[in-house]
């Protein structure tokens, strides 16, 4: 089977351009690279994202959010920064439907270590990292001979990270050493709330189960 | 049908049909399918332009298609899970029936094996399995654009699942209206679909573009083609011939004296 390669490190056009697809087999993507997941501290961006790292907020370049003292009595995580390797925790859902304003409760839940993804029978690992202007999304099915580096485009504003999903926005900010992403969504005359809390994974990263080919996809290049 | 069954039998890719294989499942694959790399494909001349074309234009189509399944999803009566959706979608799309006649045209062609619902699929990250007759029938650049769409799949279906998972855990742990939660899964398709339809469409419309400035067999010139011929529609073919010699006779003398478009009742 053939393995469609092209750079990792390649510089990102300020927009999306097609013809950046003419010059390789799967145009916006794909990128195979064979030991680029070696094994390494995932606190390190350099390991952990080798196009990015070293730039946002979590590195060092601003102090909004890594390290600050938590005020709600956790422990606070001296090591937490955005570019941290994060894996889902808890969330708390608040519907809110206007034709009951008053009637809502935030419903706690706690995530499992691996999904259930539609159609698969293999559970999924998922991680996130927040790096440069990039989220990448880690994401490794069961006995797969590959896992997956998805990266979408994030801003950064001050101690927070927005990243943009069509209608909607998912905020995502550092406390207590917790990454909290912040989102929302409506259906019929509700609005849903999700904050959902992400810890740090200490992880080596890529874990050991992991196989060393990871393929890369870049949202930002698509046409 | 489970949605294993389903993605299953939804592996291989019924491009023309606008059905794409959203998730990997390897028994899903046809035994007759070959790599990509196994794709025997002539490369394309400023000949295959008119049918480019077509195919491009057939899979524009195709996303309009699913771009209006998006829009029914988040209408009430909308599809409520992914084989919904993709009802939705086979209810309003048909192929292009100049695509399905150049498909048939291929080597071999063998109906009970060789089927323009199952052409493409990804057996595993970063790959793709064709139909040989796919791959013989039509040139590379279709073809690549064939296996720039699929392997488009997996990564935004992936995507768009993580975009979600929080929604995803609370619907299991109950905290949420089914009426909510069975929207996410149809709509994480119809996002793949119309990504990966964006993808190869991009793919092919570059190779459209490449050919318009340059003749590969004669690279001093440009291609210049004619459009293929409209497909007919249904109200324009024609109708099967009365059964029997005077009923015919009838018909042909029906003609002769009203024209060739004139039927007798």
């Amino acid at each position: 089977m053939p393995r469609l390669r092209s750079p990792v490190n390649a510089p990102r056009p300020a927009r999306p351009s097609i013809t950046r697809l003419r010059s390789s087999a799967l145009g916006l993507v794909l990128v195979t690279l064979l030991g680029l997941a070696s094994c390494g501290d995932s606190d390190d961006p350099a390991n952990s994202d080798a196009t990015e790292g070293g730039r946002g907020p979590g590195s060092g370049g601003k102090p909004g959010g890594s390290g600050r003292p938590g005020d709600g009595g956790e422990p606070n995580d001296p090591d937490a920064r955005f570019d941290s390797i994060w894996r889902y925790a808890r969330g708390e859902i608040t519907y809110i439907d206007t034709a009951n304003p008053t009637a809502f409760e935030p419903a706690p839940f706690e995530f499992p270590d691996t999904f259930e993804v539609p159609g698969q029978e293999r559970p999924l690992e998922l991680y996130l990292q927040l790096t440069g202007e990039t989220l990448v999304t880690y994401a490794y099915y069961e006995n797969e001979a590959a896992y997956y580096r998805i990266l979408q485009h994030a801003s950064m504003a001050d101690d927070s990270y927005f990243v943009s999903l069509g209608a909607t926005v998912q905020l995502y900010t550092l406390k207590n050493g917790k990454l909290i992403q912040t989102t929302q969504g409506g259906h019929d005359t509700a609005l849903i709330l999700a904050e959902t809390t992400l810890e740090r994974y200490d992880g080596t990263f890529p874990p050991s189960h992991w196989p060393s080919e990871v393929v890369t996809f870049d949202v930002r290049e698509l046409p | 049908m489970s949605a294993h069954e389903f993605f299953s039998r939804a592996t291989a890719l019924a491009l023309v049909l606008g059905f794409a294989s959203p998730l990997r499942a390897q028994e899903g694959i046809p035994p007759h399918f070959v790599d990509s790399d196994e794709c025997m494909s002539r490369d394309c001349t400023c000949a295959d332009t008119p049918m480019m074309e077509v195919f491009l234009n057939n899979q524009r189509n195709a996303r309009e298609a699913w771009k209006s399944v998006r829009e029914a999803i988040l209408m009430p009566g909308g599809p409520q899970s992914m084989e919904e959706a993709v009802a939705l979608f086979n209810s309003r799309f048909s192929g292009d029936p100049r695509v399905s006649a150049q498909f048939m045209s291929c080597d071999g062609y063998d109906p009970n094996v060789n089927s323009l619902s199952k052409i493409a699929g990804v057996p595993g990250i970063g790959q793709a399995a064709l139909d040989p007759c796919f791959c013989n029938a039509f040139c590379k650049d279709i073809v690549e654009a064939t296996v720039n769409h699929e392997l488009t799949h997996a990564p935004t279906l992936l995507m768009g699942f993580a975009n979600v998972a929080h929604f995803k855990v609370a619907c299991k742990a109950g905290v949420l209206p089914d009426g909510f939660c069975n929207t996410l899964d149809p709509l994480i398709l119809a996002d793949s679909e119309l990504i990966s339809y964006s993808v190869g469409n991009a793919t092919l419309d570059n190779a459209i573009d490449r050919l318009r400035e340059r003749d590969p067999e004669n690279p001093e010139m440009e291609c210049t083609w004619k459009p293929l011929p409209p497909a007919p529609s249904s109200s324009q073919q024609a109708e099967p011939a009365p059964e029997g010699f005077w009923a015919r006779l009838q018909l042909l003398a029906q003609r002769f004296w009203s024209g060739a478009t004139s039927r007798a009742p």
